[in-house]
């Protein structure tokens, strides 16, 4: 029979990556330490796994800001490195295009407060209310109200990018 | 009714309410044209937000086998269990003067240089008891605890113990070499097995490490058997490994005649482990939790004070994390144990 563990390892992992991913914004990286947390899980057997995994995961992703050269690489990677583009193969000008998205969308979650931030991204990892409120230190009550602010913000930050990318092209014109 | 607030649209669209809320909720929503178009609008940024941070992901890639995750972390498991369980002591006093831990040593001779040593010792020796309870000098920083043993540490053995020679004007006189840091330091085990042949050999040498830390006199005689000896019980090796579930504390390569365990609750056990030296005294390795070494060697330190005669006895603890080692054995044994820590690699 399949253990919760490795069963979590199935369903969790590409979420648990894509959540390191938006924090070091480094493909390799973040699927190194989604794997030294599943390793550590199974190591250690929590009591509740998924939010362990995603609370581990949290404390590895800050370690690794932490080092001032990867946040230093942290903002030329979105341009130069490879592993960033999608696997199948795009027409130069979709790629190009892609990494604006990514970059613009970046910028956006940027502008975030970190608590918003890792609010938004636990919710789009797939954890409950109760398991971000758990890690976040917030009340249940106050996820939905954080989550709310959130969304609004990173669509208003975004819709501002565009506009003044809108404007600089017009200047440029 | 009022309105519905935005964050509850907003956890009512996210599944994250009870039954009996959702129901009021929708009740509320079938006859409220104003919150019907605030929860579509909030619909519309929550569907917004997922595809803008979907455009975040890495490229698709295909996660490890389990088996792969499995087995690394059943190597994490046993590594850290070694770690904490102390199996290979050796290791861990390399790894512990490497990372610049101290070392108590309780050692006496009868020489006329440690006769000095012990009149100016005399206030330290009286205040042994003291020196049981200040083992919590012993613990290093927190930060190092976690620190795997590794051949990097090894590469700096030999300086802490150096150092202090140096900063004794008599020592660094005697033994220039020994202040010499750059030079490798002896791995442990395999000079482990010259201990008794080395002991007595080099009086300067056994007698260095007792200039650099307090010595104490005392009498083995009037040391009481360790005081909890009663409860000790006479093992097996293979039972004492299975009942700590660790490797035995011992010194690689000396004859193992005794193995005594007490303590009944797994992670209160503590072992002892007599070794024979080639000259037939015994060495003893101590293992166990903090909490029950320190009451153990309390015990076993508290009439040392009153020492007088010839035959004397020395120990050594180490505190790594919450475990203590103790190396209770012939005083210039330990230090030439201790010596070897410090040395070259290439003695002539």
């Amino acid at each position: 029979m399949e253990d919760e563990l490795e069963a979590l390892y199935r369903t969790t992992y590409s979420a648990v990556v894509r959540f390191l991913y938006r924090k070091v914004w480094d493909a390799d990286r973040a699927q190194d330490l989604a794997q030294e947390v599943f390793v550590r899980a199974m190591a250690h057997r929590p009591e509740k796994p998924r939010a362990w995994v995603f609370a581990v995961a949290a404390n590895l992703a800050r370690d690794e800001a932490r080092a001032a050269v990867r946040r230093k690489r942290h903002l030329t990677l979105l341009k130069s490195d490879p592993v960033i583009l999608p696997t199948r193969e795009m027409a130069a000008d979709d790629a190009v295009e892609h990494d604006e998205q990514m970059e613009k969308v970046q910028r956006a979650l940027d502008q975030l407060t970190p608590r918003d931030r890792e609010v938004l991204l636990l919710w789009d990892s797939g954890l409950s209310y109760p398991e971000i409120a758990q890690q976040t230190g917030l009340a249940v009550g106050a996820v939905g109200t954080t989550l709310a602010r959130a969304r609004r913000r990173l669509v208003e930050a975004h819709d501002r990018d565009e506009l003044q990318d809108h404007e600089d092209h017009a200047a440029h014109s | 009714m009022p309105h519905i607030p935005e964050d509850e649209l907003h956890a009512y669209l996210d599944q994250a309410l009870s039954r009996s809320q959702c129901v009021e909720i929708e009740s509320h929503l079938a006859s409220c044209p104003a919150c019907q178009a605030q929860r579509d609008g909030i619909a519309a940024l929550r569907d917004r937000t997922t595809a803008m941070l979907a455009v975040l992901a890495p490229p698709a890639s295909l996660p490890p086998s389990v088996e792969a995750i499995r087995i690394r972390a059943g190597v994490l498991q046993s590594r850290r269990h070694r770690m904490v369980r102390l199996g290979s002591w050796a290791a861990s006093i390399v790894a512990a003067l490497g990372l610049g831990w101290s070392a108590h040593m309780w050692a006496g001779r009868d020489t006329g240089r440690e006769r000095a040593a012990e009149t100016r010792d005399r206030g330290a020796a009286n205040a042994i008891p003291e020196a049981a309870a200040a083992q919590s000098s012993l613990i290093p920083d927190s930060s190092a605890r976690s620190s795997t043993p590794s051949p990097r540490h090894i590469d700096v053995v030999g300086s802490p113990i150096v150092r202090q020679v140096a900063t004794n004007p008599g020592a660094s006189r005697e033994r220039p070499a020994q202040t010499d840091t750059s030079r490798a330091p002896a791995p442990l085990s395999p000079t482990v097995h010259g201990l008794a042949a080395d002991r007595g050999n080099n009086a300067e040498d056994s007698t260095r490490f007792s200039q650099v830390n307090s010595t104490v006199l005392a009498n083995e005689r009037e040391i009481p058997e360790l005081a909890t000896e009663s409860m000790w019980r006479i093992v097996s090796v293979a039972a004492a490994e299975e009942e700590s579930g660790a490797p035995l504390p011992s010194v690689p390569g000396l004859q193992v005649v005794q193995v005594k365990v007490q303590g009944l609750r797994p992670n209160e056990k503590i072992v002892a482990v007599d070794q024979q030296l080639a000259t037939g005294e015994v060495i003893r390795t101590i293992e166990g939790p903090a909490a029950q070494m320190t009451d153990l060697l309390a015990h076993d330190g508290r009439d040392r004070t009153t020492a007088a005669s010839r035959a004397f006895d020395a120990l050594m603890t180490l505190r790594f994390g919450d475990r203590i080692v103790a190396i209770r054995g012939p005083a210039d044994s330990l230090r030439a144990l201790m010596n070897r820590l410090a040395m070259p690699v290439t003695k002539p």
